[in-house]
C-alpha cells in the first residue's frame, strides 16, 4: 500500500497534473472569500470541464477546489461576522469579536494554520479508515443517525448562554423552518403557502446569510464604525499559529470528530463545526471566554471544518453514498470521468483513492500557505468604514443569495430572515439555534419516521442508541454547568 | 437619557428594549400558534413532526413570557443577556433607541430600494444607481472616487458572474425588453 500511496504522489505531481490541481485551489479559495458561495457552487462551476479529462487531472481539479473552501472562507466569518459558507458559521462566534478587538490577523493565523492540520488529518484518517470504515458505517441505521442528530441539537444549550428558553424555542423555529417544504414520511407539501418557490424549502446560504450576515451589516451602518474599531490590523499571524500549538489537542481532537462526523452522510457538512464548537466552549476550563472573543473558538471549528473533507470522502468513494451537494456533485464528476465509486476504490482503483487522499493533503498545505500570504491584505478589509464596505457587500450577498435556487424568492427570504435576525440580536435571543434546528430538521423526522415506522419503540434499547444517548445527556449536563458558569461571571465581575 | 438598569422599575417603568423583548416575545408565541393551527390540515404523516415541535414551543414561549413578566415586576430588564457574539446596537448607551431605530430604518430603506431596483432595472443598473447614489449621500466621498470605485464594482461583478456561471435576478426591464 505505501508503495501504490508514493506512486500517487508521483502521479499528482506531474507537472502536467499540477496545473489542474492551482486552478481547483484557486478556484476554492476566491469561492471561501465570497460570502455564501460553497463547495456546491465551486463543484458546478467545474464540473463540465471535467467531462472526458484523465481522471488524475479531473481529480486534482475537483478536489484541490473541495478540499480548501473551508481555508479561505474563514476571512468572511472572521473579518465580516458573515458565514464565508455552511462550515464556517461557528468560527464567526469568536472570529469575528476578535476582529473587532484588532486582532483579526491572530485569528486568522490560527484558522489557517490549523485548516491544514485538520486537512492533513482528514486525509490521513481517510487513509487509516480505509480497511475498517466499511463495517461500522453500515451498523449506523436510522435509530443511530436520529441519536447523532439530537446529539447535534443537544449543542443548544451551549449555544444560548444566559437565555435558555429562547434558545429552545429558537432551535424549535429552525426545526420549523427545515419542515418547510415535502415532508419526507409522505408526498405532502408543509408550509408552501401555494408558492413554488417554498416547494423546495429554504436554502441553507439564504438562512445562514440572513440570519448572520444582514443584522451585521444593519449594525455596521448604524454605529458607523469600522469593523476592527482601530486604525491598524493589530495581532500577527504569527501569534494565531502560536496559539494553535498551545492548543494541539484540541487542534486533534477537534480534526477527529471532524473526520468522524464527516463520515455520517447527511450530517456532517453544516453541523460538524457547531458540535466542534460546543465541546470546546464545554470543556474548556481555563480562562473561558467564548464567545467575546476566545481563539480556541476559532480553532476548534477550523481544525473540524477541513478534517470534515477527508471524512465525507469515505461514504463518497466506498459505497457511492454522497453525504452532501458537493459531494454528489463530485460523485457526478467521477462517474464523468469513467470512475466507478465502489468496493472497487479500495481494490483495482486503490491507486485513484490515494491520488484523491494526496491531493487533499496537498492542496491544504498550498491553500494554507496562499492564504498567509495574502491574509494581511485581505485583513484590511476590516479598516474600511462601513458606508463603503457595507453597500458592496449588500450586491454580494444579494447575488450570492440568488444563487441558491436562482429564484427571486431567494432575495425576498435573504431580506425578511435578515430582519427577523436583526431584531433577534437586539433582543438577545440566540440564533445559533435557529442555523442548528433548520439543518437538522429533516434528518430529525426522516430517521425519526423510519425508526417508529420500522421498530416502533424497541430502537430505544439499540446499544448504539443507548451510547450516543448517554453521550447527549453528558453535553446537556455539561451546558447547563457551562450556563451556570457563564452566566456567573458577570455576576462576580459587578 | 437611558434609564439606569439597575433601578427597580416595574413593567410601566421598563425601558423601551425591555417592552420590545416582550412584544416580540408575544409576536414569537403567536407565530408558533398560527403553525399549530396551520399543521392541522396536513396529512396524518406530516403532521405530527411540525406540530409537535410548535406545541411544544408554544408551551415554553409562555412560559418565557410569564418569567419576563415577572422578571420586569421584580424591577429587573429583560434585554442585555449573555449571548454569544451580541453587539447589538440598540443596547450600545451611546445612542439613544430612537436615534438607532431612526438609522436602521434609514438603511434598511436603502437596502429594500436597491432591491427594488434590481426588480424594476435589472442588477446592472440598479448596482450602478445604488452604488452612486448611497456614495454621494452616506459615504460622502469625492465624485471621482465614487465613479471609480461603482465602476470598479462593476466590472468586478460582470467578470466573477461571467467566470462563475453566476445568474442574476430578473427584471421587469427584462420583461419589457422581451415583449418589444
Amino acid at each position: 500500500v505505501f508503495e501504490a500511496a508514493l506512486d500517487a504522489l508521483v502521479t499528482i505531481l506531474d507537472p502536467q497534473r499540477l496545473p489542474w490541481m492551482f486552478l481547483g485551489i484557486t478556484v476554492g479559495l476566491v469561492i471561501g472569500v465570497l460570502p455564501g458561495l460553497g463547495g456546491t457552487v465551486g463543484m458546478s462551476l467545474l464540473l463540465p470541464f471535467v467531462f472526458g479529462m484523465d481522471p488524475f487531472s479531473g481529480i486534482a481539479l475537483l478536489i484541490g477546489m473541495a478540499a480548501v473552501v473551508h481555508t479561505s472562507d474563514t476571512f468572511p466569518s472572521v473579518l465580516l461576522g458573515v458565514p464565508g459558507s455552511s462550515g464556517s458559521q461557528a468560527t464567526i462566534m469568536d472570529g469575528y469579536p476578535l476582529a473587532r478587538q484588532g486582532q483579526a490577523a491572530r485569528a486568522l493565523g490560527a484558522a489557517f494554520f490549523v485548516s491544514m492540520i485538520g486537512g492533513i488529518i482528514g486525509g490521513v484518517a481517510l487513509f487509516a479508515t480505509l480497511g475498517f470504515i466499511r463495517p461500522v458505517v453500515l451498523a449506523l441505521g436510522a435509530p443511530e443517525l436520529l441519536m447523532l442528530a439530537f446529539f447535534g441539537l443537544s449543542l443548544v444549550g451551549i449555544l444560548s448562554i444566559g437565555a435558555p428558553i429562547p434558545g429552545l424555542i429558537a432551535s424549535a423555529l429552525g426545526l420549523l423552518i427545515g419542515s418547510i417544504g415535502v415532508a419526507p414520511a409522505t408526498f405532502a407539501y408543509r408550509f408552501t403557502f401555494d408558492t413554488l418557490y417554498l416547494t423546495e424549502g429554504l436554502p441553507i446560504a439564504v438562512v445562514a446569510l440572513g440570519l448572520f450576515a444582514l443584522p451585521e451589516m444593519l449594525d455596521l451602518l448604524i454605529s458607523n464604525q469600522r469593523i476592527a474599531g482601530s486604525a491598524k490590523v493589530a495581532g500577527r499571524l504569527r501569534d494565531g499559529v502560536r496559539d494553535a500549538f498551545r492548543s494541539k489537542w484540541l487542534v486533534v481532537r477537534s480534526a477527529l470528530i471532524g473526520v468522524g462526523v464527516g463520515v455520517i452522510p447527511g450530517l456532517g457538512g453544516a453541523v460538524v463545526d457547531w458540535i466542534t464548537y460546543g465541546l470546546a466552549a464545554q470543556t474548556t476550563k481555563k480562562d473561558n471566554k467564548f464567545g467575546s472573543g476566545d481563539i480556541r473558538g476559532v480553532i476548534a471549528p477550523e481544525s473540524a471544518n477541513n478534517a470534515k473533507e477527508g471524512g465525507a470522502l469515505v461514504p463518497t468513494l466506498l459505497f457511492g453514498i454522497p453525504g452532501s451537494g458537493t459531494t454528489a456533485m463530485l460523485l457526478g464528476g467521477l462517474l464523468l470521468m469513467g470512475i466507478r465509486p465502489g468496493p472497487s476504490m479500495i481494490g483495482p482503483d486503490l491507486n485513484i483513492t490515494l491520488a484523491i487522499i494526496w491531493t487533499l493533503i496537498v492542496a491544504n498545505v498550498f491553500a494554507a500557505g496562499a492564504c498567509f500570504a495574502l491574509s494581511n491584505q485581505i485583513a484590511k478589509i476590516s479598516l474600511i468604514p462601513p458606508t463603503i464596505l457595507v453597500p458592496a457587500l449588500l450586491i454580494v450577498m444579494v447575488v450570492a443569495a440568488y444563487q441558491s435556487t436562482r429564484h427571486w424568492g431567494d432575495i425576498l427570504a435573504f431580506l425578511v430572515i435578515g430582519v427577523v435576525g436583526w431584531m433577534m440580536k437586539q433582543f438577545s435571543w440566540p440564533r445559533a439555534p435557529v442555523l442548528i434546528g433548520f439543518v437538522l430538521a429533516p434528518a430529525v423526522e426522516r430517521y425519526l419516521w423510519i425508526s417508529i415506522s420500522r421498530y416502533q419503540a424497541d430502537w430505544l434499547l439499540f446499544p448504539g442508541v443507548i451510547t450516543i444517548a448517554i453521550m447527549t445527556l453528558l453535553v446537556v449536563i455539561g451546558a447547563i454547568r457551562f450556563q451556570r458558569s457563564a452566566t456567573s461571571i458577570p455576576e462576580m465581575e459587578s | 437619557v437611558r434609564q439606569d438598569h439597575s433601578l427597580p422599575i416595574g413593567i410601566r417603568g421598563a425601558n423601551p428594549l425591555s417592552l420590545g423583548r416582550l412584544v416580540f416575545d408575544v409576536s414569537i408565541l403567536i407565530l408558533l400558534l398560527l403553525v399549530v393551527f396551520e399543521t392541522a390540515d396536513f396529512h396524518r404523516l406530516a403532521r405530527y413532526f411540525p406540530q409537535y415541535v410548535a406545541l411544544a414551543a408554544s408551551v415554553l414561549a409562555a412560559l418565557g413570557i410569564a418569567l419576563d413578566i415577572f422578571k420586569l415586576r421584580s424591577g429587573a430588564q429583560l434585554v442585555g443577556g449573555s449571548d454569544i457574539a451580541q453587539t447589538a446596537t440598540l443596547s450600545d448607551s451611546s445612542m439613544s433607541y430612537k436615534h438607532v431605530l431612526l438609522r436602521a430604518g434609514r438603511y434598511l430603506g436603502w437596502m429594500l430600494s436597491f432591491v427594488l431596483a434590481v426588480w424594476i432595472f435589472g442588477l446592472v443598473l440598479a448596482v450602478a444607481l445604488f452604488l452612486l447614489s448611497f456614495f454621494a449621500a452616506e459615504a460622502r466621498i469625492r465624485w471621482w472616487a465614487n465613479i471609480l470605485g461603482t465602476a470598479l464594482a462593476l466590472f468586478l461583478l460582470i467578470t466573477f458572474s461571467s467566470v462563475m456561471n453566476m445568474r442574476w435576478p430578473g427584471s421587469l426591464m427584462d420583461v419589457m425588453l422581451l415583449f418589444e
